[in-house]
């Protein structure tokens, strides 16, 4: 006979002013070991069960607290701490999913007692299991060359980790390049970007440790933190690096497309180098736009251009990831009123950049567009696209456009002396000691007008800005010889693919979201994939170069260990096996392969759904963690001492998105009645047929399954878990089961208002239905 | 209550939810005063001191009976740039449109507008066309100076359309008879009767 022990948190009133733990703690005295406490989770309180442990010679260990999601580890040290196998402990969430949701505290402690019950009874099933370990690769893998990922690849290489850098783009530096001055705030004038920047390229090219892939892109991962297979796809490498850079090959070459680099301000041709200082050094064939005529490969005194070159796919193995994948300018072509693409002297900030750029379209002088003029009026629009909830625009405040519009305000006054700018904004947010620059260009006579413009128009020849000098109440028409738009910072289309493909979470705005946005600025909600710059949201340098260090000190961590330690919650095959390969075509992981006739399961590339366990004609499967008898016992325990008369209805909530939703509606303190009991399933794809009979046979009124959006279901996307719910629907239907009865609903963590909402409904429906008859004979 | 009474308040109640579709409250809330709205509203740039930005703050802070009492709400000319404009998708003419309703139901319209009313719903009963340029030729105010009748009938001539006036071809009478029956049953009580 086991012995167990039972520990019930008070959580400070949390869950003892609802539940009367004084009562529970003399109940369960009867027949186990019984303690309480404060603060379970308090050293005091881990110090109380790793003591009865030890004391009673524990075999099991069920702890009554808060949900598993927040002190699961702790609780697991504890017991690892006193001996004993952290698997053979249940977490009873009789806060989130009790305490606070229930209303009258002689429901609330009777549900808590149903639930600590059941998980006695679970544990019963309870196994030791030990833990995997992953040996980590000590290898980085840095997504994206901007300022960014050089900094993050940087300070990875100087740590003496060896360092993949990929790079879409021909040549690493990003939009930092593209920029040519940055503001310094402390001196009140423009640096030069490329002076920064460029020596940074170089280190990255010099430094030995760090392998540069440009002309290339993620197309496959695998693995998990610690140990990631990529595949990389790597464009022809038609220039090799024979290159000497001479430039001969550009003026043979017939083909001018526009210049990326230059913003579109001037061409370049299907050969070229992107910029005088581009790393590597060398010029590249633009495959797009190439005609294939040869007349550069005949000029080429070093024999550097093989035009039959053929993209590759590289096959790198790493230990991290840092993306670093940069942002795009907002189109604004996409607000027509402000006549960007209709009329030539439109330009955008990052167009002015490069008109003024010494290594620019007119080599530095501000000429404007459409007739090599002097512009003498400049207007500048604000918020272009940003904080507009319009289509297409960006709801956010990007961040770093009052900077950038004061940053060439102040270079233009500087070097075009008697150039009248206006600058007509929505609110200046010049944050911290940036407030100096904005005083500072005040002084030198910008002109700022609060007031968002609406449109501009020609007329005789000129351009006209609208707007409202909203502090004065009064209309303008703002002539001007050139308008700059300052547009916002959108996520770069490199972020959402690479988002995509290593299956990291983006936010609504699909920038990279952050794991928390305060104390985990810099991490994924994937573990061992970190982020930094403006892949991660809208930011100047300053921010992007130190979010890319705490980035890099983040992977370093990781890569820094001998090993990594992964749950051992994966399917496992039982003697039973008759080899029929029915789950190693269930099985979307490809974690099942036969070998000698027989199902084996990879463990690491189980991801411990459970979809596998019933398509097994020999029941020879079973889930690690989630067993055929743990799973019946939660249901019977669950469903134990039911009254006469008394309604109880099952929520199976798979782990991931359902489980921590009901832990939402608990924190957010919305209500529901007891008659609600919910139970965690790694996914639904889990269930059987067989599961949902049995708890309606044991007097179940009800059976509520809430499947997660985005909850990983044994590889399966959401349709055909969509499909298979709904066979499993029909087929309890076959068994008798009044349809009425059973309710599948998808759960989205931030909307869990929707699940209370259906939660409640159902519970109404079934309550007015009346209790199950049990037409069903129990077994 | 009669089905038709129902009917009646539904239209021109200034609380109905008829009207409550034409803005948001939650957008009113999040205005920024930015001033799109009007330096794109043509009716700003012809009266100094009407301001779409400054009707919404107008909404934001006073009650519904204040916005409906003040003159300024007949200034608008319902174009809806200022909705194509706001970043927040606030429509300041949808505030005014519901303002004016509640004035005119309460009595606090222009005497002006009770009169041009009332020629339009003269005009919509006989006739079956709300607004014809005859209606109006007499009081057309800034609007004679913008059309021209003659240079339109010249225009008309150059792009090879007959003179007619498309206004002029009558309505069929059984729509006239539709357009009555509408009339009946959504002005039971004389909307204009008060005033």
């Amino acid at each position: 006979m086991s012995k167990f022990g039972v520990f019930l948190c008070r959580c400070d009133g949390n869950i003892s002013n609802a539940i009367d733990i004084d009562r529970l703690d003399k109940d369960f005295k009867r027949t186990t070991v019984v303690d309480s406490d404060q603060h379970l989770c308090s050293l005091q309180g881990q110090q109380k069960i790793k003591k009865s442990i030890r004391k009673h010679n524990l075999d099991g260990v069920v702890v009554a607290a808060c949900s598993p999601n927040n002190h699961g580890q702790t609780f697991k040290g504890c017991m690892r701490d006193a001996g004993l196998n952290p698997y053979l402990l249940e977490i009873t969430n009789i806060r989130e999913q009790c305490s606070w949701v229930t209303d009258d505290r002689k429901s609330a402690t009777n549900k808590a007692r149903d639930l600590i019950n059941a998980s006695l009874q679970r544990l019963e099933h309870a196994e030791s299991l030990s833990e995997f370990r992953v040996d980590v690769t000590n290898a980085t893998l840095v997504v994206g060359g901007g300022i960014a990922g050089i900094t993050a690849a940087l300070a990875l290489a100087e740590n003496g980790v060896k360092t993949y850098l990929v790079e879409k783009e021909p040549s690493i530096g990003g939009n930092t390049v593209r920029i040519g001055k940055v503001f310094s705030p402390h001196k009140m004038v423009e640096e030069c970007a490329m002076c920064s920047l460029s020596p940074l390229m170089n280190d990255v090219y010099e430094n030995h440790k760090i392998e540069l892939l440009t002309g290339a892109e993620i197309a496959n991962i695998n693995g998990t933190a610690g140990h990631f297979n990529v595949d990389v796809k790597i464009k022809p490498q038609s220039v090799s690096e024979r290159c000497t850079s001479c430039g001969e090959c550009a003026t043979v070459c017939p083909i001018e497309v526009p210049d990326w680099w230059n913003a579109n301000t001037r061409t370049r041709k299907a050969i070229y180098k992107p910029f005088p200082q581009a790393v590597p050094d060398r010029y590249t064939i633009d495959a797009e736009h190439c005609v294939n005529c040869g007349k550069c490969a005949k000029v080429c005194k070093s024999d550097a251009i093989e035009l039959e070159a053929k993209p590759s796919l590289r096959k790198i193995e790493v230990g991290a990831i840092v993306v670093a994948t940069g942002h795009d300018e907002f189109d604004p072509s996409l607000r027509p009123e402000y006549g960007y693409g209709r009329f030539k002297d439109v330009v955008t900030q990052l167009e002015l950049a490069r008109i003024i750029g010494v290594n620019g379209p007119t080599n530095g002088e501000l000429l404007r567009p459409s007739d090599g003029k002097t512009p003498k009026r400049i207007v500048m629009i604000q918020c272009v696209g940003s904080r507009d909830e319009k289509p297409h625009g960006l709801p956010y405040c990007s961040s770093v456009c009052c900077m950038v519009a004061l940053k060439h305000a102040n270079y233009i006054t500087d070097y075009f002396p008697g150039t009248d700018i206006t600058v007509l904004y929505t609110d200046i947010r010049a944050p911290g000691i940036y407030e100096n620059y904005y005083r500072h260009v005040q002084e030198k006579g910008v002109k700022f007008i609060r007031g968002r413009a609406s449109d501009v128009k020609r007329k005789g020849g000129k351009l006209y800005v609208s707007a409202e000098d909203t502090l004065r109440g009064q209309c303008l028409e703002l002539d001007a010889d050139l308008v700059v738009l300052s547009t916002g910072i959108k996520p770069s289309q490199g972020t959402v693919h690479v988002g995509e493909t290593l299956g990291i979470e983006l936010g609504d705005d699909l920038f990279v979201k952050e794991k928390h946005p305060k104390l985990e600025g810099a991490s994924t909600n994937t573990k061992g994939i970190y982020v930094c710059g403006t892949a991660q949201g809208p930011k100047d340098i300053t921010y992007s170069v130190l979010q890319a260090d705490a980035a890099a000190l983040e992977a370093l961590s990781l890569v820094g260990q001998d090993y990594v330690s992964v749950e051992p919650l994966s399917a496992f095959v039982k003697d039973s096996c008759n080899g029929c390969g029915m789950c190693v075509r269930q099985c979307k992981n490809n974690a099942i392969k036969m070998v000698d006739r027989r199902a084996t399961v990879d463990p690491m590339l189980c991801t411990g759904g459970g979809a596998c366990v019933h398509v097994c004609p020999t029941a020879a499967l079973d889930l690690h963690g989630c067993t055929e008898a743990q799973l019946e016992a939660s249901i019977r325990g669950i469903l134990a001492g039911k009254r006469e008369k008394e309604i109880r209805n099952i929520a199976f909530l798979d782990t991931k998105i359902g489980y921590a939703a009901a832990d939402n509606i608990g924190a957010a303190r919305l209500r529901y009645p007891p008659s609600i009991r919910i139970i965690s399933v790694p996914s639904v794809l889990r269930l059987a047929p067989q599961h949902i009979e049995l708890a309606f046979q044991l007097g179940a009124d009800g059976v509520f399954i809430g499947q997660g959006f985005e909850a990983e279901s044994c590889g399966e996307n959401f349709e055909s878990v969509e499909t298979r719910l709904n066979d499993l629907s029909k087929e309890v239907v076959q068994r008798g089961i009044d349809p009425a009865r059973l309710k599948i609903y998808r759960v989205y963590i931030p909307h869990f208002v929707g699940l209370h909402k259906r939660l409640m409904q159902f519970d109404d429906k079934i309550k007015e239905t009346g209790e199950l008859e049990k037409e069903l004979a129990a077994p | 209550m009669s089905k038709e009474k129902e009917s009646e308040e539904e239209v021109f109640s200034p609380e109905s939810p008829t009207f409550e579709f034409l803005y948001k409250k939650d957008n009113l809330i999040k205005c920024l005063q930015c001033g799109r709205c009007t330096a794109g509203c043509p009716a700003a740039k012809v009266f100094e001191d009407y301001s779409p930005r400054e009707i919404v703050r107008r909404a934001q802070e006073c009650s519904a009976e204040e916005l409906a009492k003040d003159p300024l709400i007949w200034l608008c000319g319902q174009c809806y740039t200022c909705n194509s404009r706001c970043p927040r998708n606030n429509t300041p003419a949808s505030i005014i449109l519901n303002a004016r309703n509640r004035a005119f139901k309460e009595g606090y319209a222009p005497d002006e507008i009770y009169k041009k009313a009332s020629v339009l719903f003269q005009s919509l009963e006989r006739n079956g066309v709300t607004v014809s340029p005859a209606l109006f030729e007499h009081d057309l105010g800034l609007l004679s100076k913008l059309v021209d009748h003659n240079k339109l009938t010249t225009l008309r001539a150059e792009l090879g359309l007959p003179p007619l006036n498309a206004r002029d071809i009558p309505v069929p009478p059984k729509a006239l008879n539709e357009i009555r029956t509408i009339l009946k049953l959504t002005c039971k009580g004389g909307l204009f009767n008060d005033h």
